[in-house]
């Protein structure tokens, strides 16, 4: 059975192709979910929250392929997991002056596992900001519609946390490569 | 500095956006959260059964907490309505005092210099001084030809103003002076304040008034201006006229 009939099925309220649906997508949103939130349990209760949100909206969705479904359910947990971090009073910094841009790039050659355990570390403002703008693509302007921060607010975060990704990868023993200033 | 970010970081991206970039980061248990799941979407929990400790049911308490409030406000409702209809009127508000028709007096006049008081009870037509329009604006009404009590007794009184009787007035000094003022309108009563006032008053009426003629007087006192004259023989009436007016 195909994703577009396990679709259809669970929007009629089938459990079985409900469960089949919650099998394929369960963990790599988790793994989205994580990445906004450290903790586990808070994750899962997004996740779960998520996917409530995912199959009583089903009846609205068109699918067009497994990219745009993977690409909607992963929206929804974002916004799960941005209406979660907004609860909590942590984009209560005020907008500070943009650092100077690096004149680095950070190496290509990290895994991702690497990569993920980076950004779990980084401050929950910065980790949003960084998991927005850098994975997710979000323009600033979005992010801080999202947040409901200031725009330079949103660069500000961003900026921090490329300071401080750049000095855990030298504390790694990672250098970065130069390039040229624009 | 955006797009330079979005180059600088998209190798990142596409390793974290793909859909297995971290499978060791997946649900611990996919059939427990799948049962919450599942419990959650039906949005009926089995009956008796306890709740799973991650399960988050907010609304429950809060409908609860809501039925508490109703159920408050209707006793208080079912107490306060029934003694509010069968308490006797008189007893439901003890410290409130009875009103009386004669309860609104006027409020009195501030006292005159001279000492006399019209007792604020005008002849019917004539509002009450307090609403009383300004002389100036309105000089036909009926109101501007009611003498004023708080400046004292006109210089101008009007013919048309009768005199008060002696058996309005109370006190044989308010009435010795309700005859040296001008006679007030029909309704007023002048009644003496003060002693002290009155007494100021009389004493203002028998200061000595020095003529022009009796400043050569040598049996009388003099004012001191008056007597450098003296010396001089008799003064010029006109230099006095202009020293008593410059006095």
């Amino acid at each position: 059975m195909n994703i577009s009939e396990q679709i259809e099925e669970a929007r009629n309220g089938d459990a079985a192709a409900q469960r089949r649906l919650f099998d394929l997508l369960a963990d790599p949103m988790m793994a989205v979910c994580c990445r906004y939130v450290k903790n586990r349990e808070d994750a899962e209760e997004i996740l779960l929250d998520g996917f409530c949100k995912f199959f009583r909206n089903l009846k609205d969705f068109r699918y067009q392929g497994d990219a745009a479904l993977y690409a909607w359910v992963k929206r929804i947990m974002v916004n799960e997991c941005l209406m979660f971090l907004r609860r909590r009073p942590i984009f209560s910094l005020e907008a500070e002056t943009v650092a100077e841009s690096l004149t680095e790039e950070p190496l290509a050659s990290l895994s991702a596992s690497e990569i993920f355990d980076l950004i779990i570390r980084l401050p929950t403002g910065y980790r949003t900001v960084f998991n927005l703008r850098v994975i997710e693509g979000m323009e600033h302007k979005e992010i801080a519609a999202a947040l409901g921060i200031s725009e330079g607010t949103s660069k500000s975060q961003l900026s921090k946390a490329r300071l401080l990704l750049q000095k855990m990868l030298s504390k790694r023993g990672i250098s970065y490569v130069k390039r040229n200033a624009r | 500095m955006s797009n330079e970010m979005q180059d600088e970081f998209s190798s990142w991206r596409s390793l974290l956006g793909s859909r297995d970039a971290l499978p060791e980061h997946g649900l611990d248990s996919r059939d427990r959260s799948w049962e919450k799941l599942n419990r959650r979407l039906r949005s009926e929990p089995a009956a008796g059964s306890p709740e799973e400790p991650g399960t988050r049911r907010p609304e429950e308490p809060r409908i609860r907490r809501r039925v508490i409030y109703w159920a408050a406000a209707a006793c208080l409702l079912a107490l306060l309505v029934p003694a509010a209809l069968f308490l006797p009127a008189d007893r439901r508000s003890p410290s409130r005092p009875a009103v009386t028709p004669d309860r609104r007096k006027p409020q009195p006049a501030p006292p005159a210099e001279s000492g006399i008081v019209f007792r604020s009870n005008p002849p019917a037509g004539i509002p009450p001084a307090g609403t009383r329009p300004a002389d100036g604006l309105f000089p036909s009404h009926p109101v501007n030809r009611w003498p004023r009590s708080g400046f004292g007794p006109s210089k101008h009184p009007t013919p048309r103003a009768p005199a008060p009787s002696p058996a309005t007035t109370r006190d044989p000094a308010a009435a010795t002076l309700a005859s040296t003022l001008p006679s007030p309108a029909q309704g007023l009563t002048p009644t003496v304040v003060s002693p002290d006032s009155a007494s100021k008053t009389v004493i203002a009426k028998q200061l000595r008034v020095v003529h022009i003629n009796e400043i050569d007087n040598p049996g009388q006192s003099q004012p001191a201006m008056t007597s450098t004259f003296k010396h001089g023989g008799e003064p010029d009436i006109k230099i006095m006229i202009l020293l008593k007016t410059r006095q």
